[in-house]
């Protein structure tokens, strides 16, 4: 692959695939990691048919194997106590609300089951069914409903955690 | 046709049904009351389910890519991209350098060219194109849209404070300060940057625009929300962090739900309209102005929103509920600016508000303050492709 291909195919998808990952690791320098492994692999290729699902899959693989899994898993661990140490301190308005609220959505994605997760960020990244299908090895005709049981779990699981959340704030985190 | 499934709404709301299935799946919504309810709860899932996506920005250090924003968009990834090739130059040295995201170090990252910048995202923006307009997953809301616009009375409290940029305003310096709710907003003011030019195009037309916006107006009160959902995802990128804390998905559905009743009123009118019943009313159709006709993505858009504002937009003066007109008030270089009236009283009066269209097809919400205009994007999809996060649900316009 030629620089120019390369400074395409950055241009293009460097910032959605490090949020896709970022959303997918929870951590930012974890997925600016596989981000540029993932790139270094692209060179290595001599051109690329739908590289938008070559890249994601990549990545996702990546992921997958790394071995550094446990370790970025006990940091995943320490951000959880944080979000418990900080529900039992004194309130604190905004910011302490939205890392609830991270912490909460990350607790929901988590829930869904790998392949719907997966899916579901890389909608949100703009892929469509049949890059989300290659991507992931699924056939394009589940994917409908792939993503509306992943995104009914994840607002039914985040809807659940929240209202958990009021329960114990006696009900401070609600709508307006 | 037997009931729709969920996935089959999932993919609609994606645009994923070929214009066969879509028309079937459209006709079939419109007679069918159960799957019309189990239409707007989707809605609401994909909108909920992409705010709570974009939660998860919210990593370790308060760091989001560096590409999500506008202000560092082309650092980041010109970084990285360097620093790939420089790997590849060196593969001895891979395995040590992968364990530090370097091009991320403030020096770095505070090097990001402007011009690069620009070049980067109008290449995405261009690849995208202007179908985003459409992406919001109502496709069929897209005519029903238009329909419904010219069907609702709005008689609404007229919110927008009088132009107070006179022509003359363009000459004055450059140099004048920036809005402290700018200046005060490190995640809004990069992607904010001031523009001059437009600016100075846009002012000098807001005055007389806006007059002659008040005569069109007469004619087209009745240009206003209408009932066909939609979420809107709104704000820039970078706030996506910054969210107030009001999601609730559950009263994403409700919103839903009953903004379902008004598409499907829409869409037997429509289905009236063809049959010729219907084709009466057409005339009585207001138009904005005899001589100026929105662009039918604008018009598609024209209706009343509630906004879940980031922290960073309210504190820009964001009011919570806006109506956005089809009414033309001036133009800047390449864009129409549209009437924008908001529906709760500002905190801040003097700010003259409008809104256009980017030519990605995202409304930008326009507060012009002498010479300085800042932009408030609101990208017209659930989905948060371009990193949006805040969703403004569609409403009824208040006395619709």
């Amino acid at each position: 692959m030629h620089d120019d291909e390369l400074e395409r195919l950055f241009k293009l998808y460097h910032a959605p695939l490090v949020r896709y990952l970022t959303r997918r690791l929870g951590d930012r320098d974890w997925a600016d990691e596989v981000a540029q492994e993932t790139f270094l692999r692209a060179l290595r290729q001599d051109a690329l048919t739908n590289e938008r699902s070559w890249l994601f899959a990549v990545a996702t693989n990546l992921v997958r194997d790394d071995a550094r899994k446990d370790q970025r898993r006990r940091r995943h661990l320490q951000l959880l106590a944080a979000d418990e140490r900080a529900r039992v301190a004194e309130p604190e308005p905004t910011s302490m609300e939205r890392d609830q609220e991270g912490a909460m959505a990350r607790k929901a994605v988590d829930s869904l089951v790998e392949r719907d997760r997966l899916a579901l960020l890389m909608k949100e990244e703009g892929l469509n069914y049949n890059e989300i299908a290659e991507a992931l090895g699924m056939s394009v005709g589940s994917m409908g409903t792939t993503l509306a049981r992943a995104r009914r779990r994840l607002a039914e699981s985040y809807e659940a955690l929240q209202a958990d959340a009021e329960r114990r704030t006696g009900g401070t985190h609600g709508t307006r | 046709m037997e009931h729709v499934d969920e996935g089959q709404l999932h993919a609609w709301l994606d645009g994923e049904l070929s214009s066969e299935e879509r028309g079937r799946l459209e006709g079939h919504i419109a007679e069918c009351a159960e799957c019309g309810a189990l239409l707007a709860e989707a809605r609401g899932i994909v909108a909920a389910s992409s705010r709570i996506i974009s939660r998860l920005d919210d990593v370790p250090g308060g760091v989001i890519p560096a590409a999500m924003n506008p202000g560092d968009a082309g650092g980041g990834a010109a970084r990285a991209l360097a620093s790939v090739q420089a790997e590849r130059m060196s593969a001895a040295a891979r395995s040590r350098q992968r364990t530090r995201a370097w091009w991320r170090r403030p020096q770095y990252a505070a090097a990001a060219g402007i011009a690069f910048i620009a070049v980067t995202t109008t290449l995405v923006l261009r690849e995208q194109g202007v179908n985003r307009v459409a992406d919001f997953g109502a496709t069929a809301a897209s005519d029903a849209a238009v329909s419904a616009t010219k069907e609702t009375a709005l008689p609404l409290s007229e919110a927008l404070p009088a132009p107070s940029v006179a022509p003359g305003a363009s000459e004055s310096s450059a140099a004048a300060p920036e809005p402290a709710a700018t200046r005060d907003e490190p995640p809004v003011a990069p992607g904010q940057a001031v523009r001059k030019r437009e600016q100075l195009a846009a002012s000098a037309k807001v005055g007389e625009a806006a007059r002659a916006a008040d005569v069109a107006s007469q004619a087209s009160a009745n240009v206003a929300a209408a009932d066909a959902a939609r979420t809107l995802a709104t704000d820039s990128v970078r706030q996506r962090q910054r969210l107030s804390p009001g999601l609730d998905p559950d009263r994403i559905v409700r919103d839903e739900a009953r903004r379902l009743q008004g598409e499907r009123k829409v869409a037997t009118e429509m289905r009236a309209d063809r049959s010729g019943a219907g084709a009466a009313k057409q005339p009585s159709a207001p138009m904005p102005s005899a001589a100026f006709v929105p662009s039918p993505a604008a018009e598609a858009l024209v209706g009343c929103y509630r906004l879940q504002r980031t922290d960073a937009a309210r504190r820009a003066g964001l009011g919570e509920r806006v109506a956005l007109d089809a009414i033309a008030v001036g133009a800047d270089e390449t864009h129409t600016l549209y009437r924008l009236r908001w529906l709760d009283p500002l905190p801040a009066a003097g700010p003259v508000w409008s809104w256009t269209l980017s030519s990605r097809g995202e409304v930008v919400l326009l507060r012009s303050e002498g010479v300085v205009t800042a932009r408030f994007p609101l990208a017209v999809s659930t989905a948060a492709q371009t990193g949006e996060t805040s969703v403004a649900a569609r409403m009824e316009c208040p006395g619709a």
